[in-house]
């Protein structure tokens, strides 16, 4: 099973500032940001973030299934989901 | 999405010299400000006290900093005993080919090059010097406008000229591009739409000119406050900041109903306001 690389050029960052929103864009938990492409992240997707370097799908699973009230194909299904959507955009390659 | 704290900061520095308590103040409120990059252009010949002081403040913390100084200047660092420089890249800023053809840089620097009316029919030979030199780093820059230079874009026949005078230059594969004018862009991308989601100014930037004022963006000549006057994050926090973000992202009522708005987003709202004293006017590089 390939293990999922982070792109060593993708920066990202925790948003911990509340402000005045100026629009009625969601609060979001983090952002990953690449080659002018920047990507919000909830709080599920930027654990799987933080957690997937080096990693494969199945670890993942495993890693996070005691933390979701949800089956295991479902969380299976949602962090393939996530990975793919970054796989694309280019912030993970698989190896 | 918008942001409660920018990503990038540009900080231009002045060529005359600058306190060592400025840069000192200034970094501490850039790095409070938690941002990812930091754009740093130092114009002066050789490289300034002031730059090897804001790279040495910024060593070891998690910014990418990226450092655009004169071909002069990187000449002096590469022939320096020590030119080792703790940024992630090294740009040399021009605005013709002319000065580099000469002392062409080494491989692993990139090119920034400052496009304006007079030169940009030189960009598919830029191409091709990046190419025959080993230069896979190309940056086209944002333009000064507070610094008052005079607006540059091209229109829809430029664009199509430029983009097939690219192609036949042998395109643009190979080198890494950073463009942020959504209509340059789309010469050079053709098929792609423009990355970045509409004007970033105030949002995911915000930009230090040399005298130390706050602005939005490089090209959006609107002075948010001056360094001194409150903290960078007291800035970025104001309802001055706030204010201008918010008309930034009014859509120009003459781009209500184009089919282009979608990636567009209003084109460059900095040129727009300094061309016609309005954010609600169509960018002219759209005509």
């Amino acid at each position: 099973m390939p293990k999922i690389m982070h792109n060593p050029d993708v920066l990202w960052r925790r948003e911990t500032e509340v402000t005045d929103p100026v629009s009625d864009d969601e609060t979001v938990a983090g952002i990953l940001f690449s080659g002018g492409s920047m990507l919000s992240l909830n709080e599920f997707a930027l654990e799987i973030w933080q957690i997937c370097d080096g990693k494969t799908l199945e670890e993942l699973v495993v890693s996070l299934m005691p933390e979701f009230d949800i089956d295991e194909e479902t969380l299976r299904l949602d962090i393939r989901e996530f990975l793919d959507s970054l796989s694309q955009k280019g912030f993970i390659r698989y190896e | 999405m918008e942001l409660a704290l920018p990503i990038t900061v540009y900080w231009d520095l002045s060529p005359d010299a600058i306190s060592c308590d400025y840069i000192s103040r200034l970094s501490s409120e850039i790095l409070e400000c938690r941002l990812l990059m930091l754009q740093l252009y130092d114009p002066s010949l050789e490289l300034s006290d002031a730059a090897l002081s804001i790279i040495e403040q910024f060593k070891g913390k998690q910014v990418a900093v990226t450092l655009t100084i004169s071909n002069s200047s990187f000449l002096s660092v590469s022939a320096d005993s020590n030119p080792e420089l703790a940024v992630k890249e090294i740009l040399i800023a021009c605005d013709g080919l002319e000065s580099l053809k000469e002392y062409p840089p080494s491989e692993g620097v990139g090119l920034s090059f400052f496009v304006n009316s007079k030169n940009w029919t030189e960009l598919p030979e830029v191409i091709s010097f990046c190419r025959k030199n080993g230069i896979s780093r190309l940056v086209l820059p944002m333009q000064r406008l507070y610094a008052g230079e005079e607006p540059f874009f091209l229109n829809r026949q430029e664009q199509k000229r430029l983009e097939t005078a690219l192609a036949e230059a042998g395109g643009t594969e190979g080198l890494k591009l950073t463009i942020h004018d959504p209509f340059l862009w789309r010469a050079f991308n053709p098929s792609t739409p423009f990355p970045q989601g509409g004007c970033q100014a105030a949002n995911t930037m915000i930009a230090i000119s040399p005298d130390g004022g706050v602005y939005p963006c490089p090209t959006l000549p609107v002075r948010l406050d001056g360094v001194g006057d409150k903290t960078l994050k007291e800035i970025v926090a104001s309802s001055a900041k706030k204010d201008i973000r918010r008309r930034i992202l009014e859509t120009p009522s003459a781009c209500s109903s184009c089919q282009e708005l979608p990636v567009c987003k209003g084109g460059c709202r900095g040129r727009s306001l300094v061309m016609h004293t309005s954010f609600d006017y169509i960018d002219d590089a759209c005509k």
